[in-house]
C-alpha cells in the first residue's frame, strides 16, 4: 500500500536576488494512513518549514528546490508541484493544520460559528442548518461544554485551551486524512497540554486521521507518536520508531537531546546541554556534517564529507560517520550520495 | 459596538469634536431653512456693514449676508471633504491592499509611483492637477483625492503587512480560503481602525486644502460660497471690515479643530493596545 504522505528528497532554499542558500536538505518522510508521526528538533531546525512546505504555505523567499511531496488520498498528487487552485482543495479538506498560538490563530472579528463553518462552506455543500449541527457536534467532540453558547462567542471570550480546542474542531471538521500540528501545546499551560494531546489522539483515532506532530518537546513525541524524525539544521539526522529513538539513540545529536531532559532520579547533577548554538543557514558547512561543530565525537572526516543515512538496525536510520567506524552501517541507498 | 459608543461618550474631547461636526453637518443639510437670506442676494444699501441684528455676521463688499454664505459654504466644504477623501481613501485602500498582500513587483511599482506623488508638496501637486484638468469644483475634489491617495496607500499597506503576519491569516490559507476572500473577509476588517482614524484626519486636511485652493482662485469659482473664496474676497477689505475675514476663518478653524479632536480620540479608542 502506498503511504498517505511520501516526502522524498525535499530541499528548500532561501532565494532572493542576492542570496541563495540551502535551508532544508534531503528530507525523507513516509506517513501511513492513521499513523502518528513526529518531527522533533530545536528552533531553526527546519521542522516548521517542512510542514509549511506540505501545505504549500512557504513564505515567498523560500522555494522548494528539489524533491516531491506525494499525497495519496483518492488520487495521487505531488504537492511540491501543484496548481494553487488544486492546493486550495487539499487544504482543510485532505490536510489541515493546527498552529502554535491559539491566541492569534482565530480572527478576532468573527464569531466561532463563522470561523468554524467557513471551512465547511468552502469544501462541502450542506444547508445552513446541517452545517450548524455539524459545527455544534464537532465542538462537543472536542470537549466544549456549552457548544451553542461558544458558537456565538468571539475568540477573546475564550481561554487559550478552549481556543485550541476550537482550532482542533476547525481542523477536523472536514475529516481530513492528515492533521499537521505545529507545536500545538507549546503556548498552553502544562495541565491543559496533556488534555489537548489526549484529545488529538482520541479524535484522530475516531476519524482515521494521521497526525504529523511538529514539536521541540520530546515528551510530546513520547506521549503521542509512533515514529519520529529528529531534525537538525534542516536535515533529518535520525529516524525510527519512538521506542528505538528513546531507548537506543544512535546519532550523537539525539543522544545530546535526550540527556538534556531533566529526570527526577539525578537531581544533584548539572543538566546536560549541547555546547554551542544551532547554526543559521548561512553558517551551514558546504561539506561535512552540519552537526560536526558541536559534536563531541567529531572526527576529521566529519568536516570534509557528509555522512549518509545509515541503517544502524532494522527500521532505524541515522546520519553519522560513527556508524561506519563501528562497522554497523548498512548504506540505505547509494544513489543519494552527493559530496 | 455598544462599548465603543459608551467610551466615545465618556471621552469628553472626542464627544466635543463629534458634536461640532454634527452641528456643521446639520447646518449644511438645513442650510435653506436656517440661513436668513440666499447666499447670493445682494443688499446694495448695506455694503460692508458690521454685524447687526439684521446681518448677524455683517455683509461683504456686494452687500451679501456673511452668515448665510458661511452656512451655504459648509455644504461645499463638507461635500469636497467627503468626496475628495472618499476618492483618496478608496483608491488608497485598493492599492494598499494589493501592495501589502501580494508584495513583490506589484508592490514595488505601486509604492514607487506613490513615492513620486509624495515628493511634491500637497498644494503644489493639487495645483498642477487642477491646472491640467481646469478649475472647478469637481476637478478640485479629484485633485485633492489624488493628493491624499499616497497617505492612505502607505497606511493600508503597512497595516496589511502587520495583519498578514497573524496566524489567523495563515490559518485561513490553511483551510483553503481564496486570496481574494482572505483580503475581503479577514484583512480589510482588521485594518479598519487606523484607516478610519486616517479618514477623519484627512477630512480636515481636505477641507483646509479646498479653502486654500479656493483662496488661490483655483477651487470653487465665485459667486458660489466657499469659505476659501470668502477669505479671498475679504483680503482687500480686512483692514476696515475685519468681520468679512474673521467669520469664515473662524468657521474653517472650528470645523478642522473638531475633525482633529474626533480623529485623535478615535485613534486612542481604536488602538488595540489600549483595549481591555
Amino acid at each position: 500500500m502506498k503511504p498517505l504522505l511520501n516526502i522524498e528528497n525535499l530541499s528548500i532554499n532561501y532565494m532572493t536576488n542576492k542570496k541563495d542558500f540551502n535551508i532544508v536538505k534531503d528530507v525523507n518522510i513516509k506517513i501511513d494512513e492513521r499513523m502518528k508521526y513526529g518531527i522533533v528538533g530545536e528552533s531553526g531546525s527546519g521542522k516548521s518549514l517542512t510542514s509549511l512546505a506540505i501545505m504549500n504555505l512557504l513564505p515567498e523567499v523560500l522555494k522548494i528546490q528539489e524533491g516531491s511531496i506525494e499525497l495519496n488520498t483518492d488520487s495521487t498528487k505531488d504537492l511540491a508541484n501543484i496548481s494553487k487552485k488544486e492546493m486550495r482543495k487539499v487544504r482543510g479538506r485532505e490536510i489541515s493544520m493546527i498552529f502554535q498560538e491559539p491566541m492569534t490563530a482565530l480572527d478576532p472579528l468573527y464569531t466561532i460559528e463563522y470561523q468554524l463553518l467557513e471551512v465547511l462552506k468552502i469544501h462541502k455543500t450542506y444547508s445552513k442548518k446541517e452545517m450548524y449541527k455539524i459545527g455544534v457536534d464537532m465542538l462537543k467532540k472536542v470537549g466544549i461544554a456549552r457548544p451553542d453558547q461558544v458558537m456565538k462567542d468571539y475568540p477573546h471570550q475564550l481561554s487559550g485551551g478552549m481556543r485550541q480546542r476550537v482550532m482542533i474542531a476547525m481542523a477536523l471538521i472536514c475529516q481530513p486524512k492528515l492533521l499537521i500540528a505545529d507545536e500545538p501545546t507549546t503556548a498552553l499551560d502544562v495541565t491543559i497540554q496533556a488534555q489537548i494531546l489526549d484529545l488529538m489522539n482520541e479524535l484522530s483515532d475516531l476519524h482515521n486521521t494521521a497526525i504529523l506532530m511538529i514539536t521541540h518537546d520530546l515528551g510530546v513525541i513520547l506521549e503521542t507518536c509512533e515514529r519520529v524524525a529528529v531534525m537538525y539544521a534542516g536535515q533529518i539526522v535520525e529516524e525510527s520508531t519512538v521506542e528505538k529513538i528513546f531507548e537506543e539513540p544512535a546519532h550523537p545529536y539525539t543522544k545530546g537531546l535526550l540527556s538534556s531532559i531533566r529526570s527526577l532520579g539525578n537531581k544533584s547533577e548539572e543538566l546536560y546541554s549541547i555546547p554551542g548554538n544551532v547554526p543559521t543557514p548561512d553558517q551551514y558547512q558546504e561539506l561535512g556534517c552540519r552537526f560536526a561543530t558541536r559534536c563531541p565525537y567529531a572526527m576529521d572526516q566529519c568536516f570534509n564529507q557528509e555522512p549518509l543515512m545509515y541503517q544502524v538496525q532494522d527500521d532505524h536510520l541515522s546520519k553519522c560517520w560513527l556508524h561506519v567506524e563501528e562497522g554497523r552501517a548498512n548504506e540505505r541507498s547509494s544513489e543519494r550520495t552527493r559530496s | 459596538m455598544k462599548v465603543f459608543v459608551q467610551r466615545l461618550i465618556d471621552d469628553k474631547v472626542g464627544l466635543f469634536g463629534l458634536i461640532g461636526i454634527l452641528l456643521v453637518v446639520l447646518l449644511a443639510l438645513l442650510a435653506p431653512l436656517i440661513a436668513p437670506y440666499k447666499p447670493d442676494t445682494m443688499f446694495t444699501e448695506h455694503v460692508l456693514e458690521g454685524p447687526s441684528s439684521q446681518f448677524l455676521f455683517g455683509t461683504d463688499e456686494f452687500g451679501r449676508d456673511i452668515f448665510s454664505r458661511i452656512i451655504y459654504g459648509a455644504q461645499v466644504s463638507l461635500q469636497v471633504g467627503l468626496i475628495a477623501v472618499g476618492i483618496g481613501a478608496i483608491g488608497g485602500l485598493i492599492l494598499g491592499l494589493i501592495s501589502g498582500y501580494f508584495q513583490g513587483k506589484v508592490d514595488q511599482v505601486i509604492m514607487r509611483v506613490m513615492d513620486v506623488f509624495f515628493a511634491f508638496p500637497d498644494i503644489l501637486l493639487a495645483l498642477t492637477i487642477i491646472a491640467v484638468l481646469g478649475p472647478n469644483l469637481t476637478n478640485t475634489m479629484i485633485a485633492i483625492g489624488i493628493v491624499f491617495m499616497p497617505v492612505f496607500t502607505r497606511l493600508v499597506r503597512s497595516a496589511v503587512m502587520t495583519v498578514k503576519e497573524n496566524e489567523y491569516i495563515t490559518n485561513a490559507q490553511a483551510i483553503g480560503v481564496r486570496p481574494s476572500l482572505i483580503i475581503v473577509r479577514h484583512i480589510t476588517p482588521n485594518i479598519m481602525a487606523p484607516f478610519i482614524v486616517q479618514i477623519t484626519l484627512a477630512l480636515s486636511g481636505a477641507i483646509l486644502t479646498e479653502a486654500a485652493l479656493s483662496f488661490l482662485g483655483l477651487g470653487v469659482q465665485p459667486p458660489n460660497p466657499s469659505w476659501g473664496v470668502m477669505l479671498n474676497d475679504a483680503r482687500t477689505y480686512m483692514e476696515f471690515a475685519p468681520w468679512t475675514i474673521l467669520f469664515p476663518a473662524v468657521a474653517i478653524v472650528m470645523t478642522i479643530f473638531c475633525f482633529n479632536l474626533l480623529g485623535d480620540s478615535l485613534r486612542d479608542l481604536l488602538d488595540p493596545k489600549l483595549k481591555q
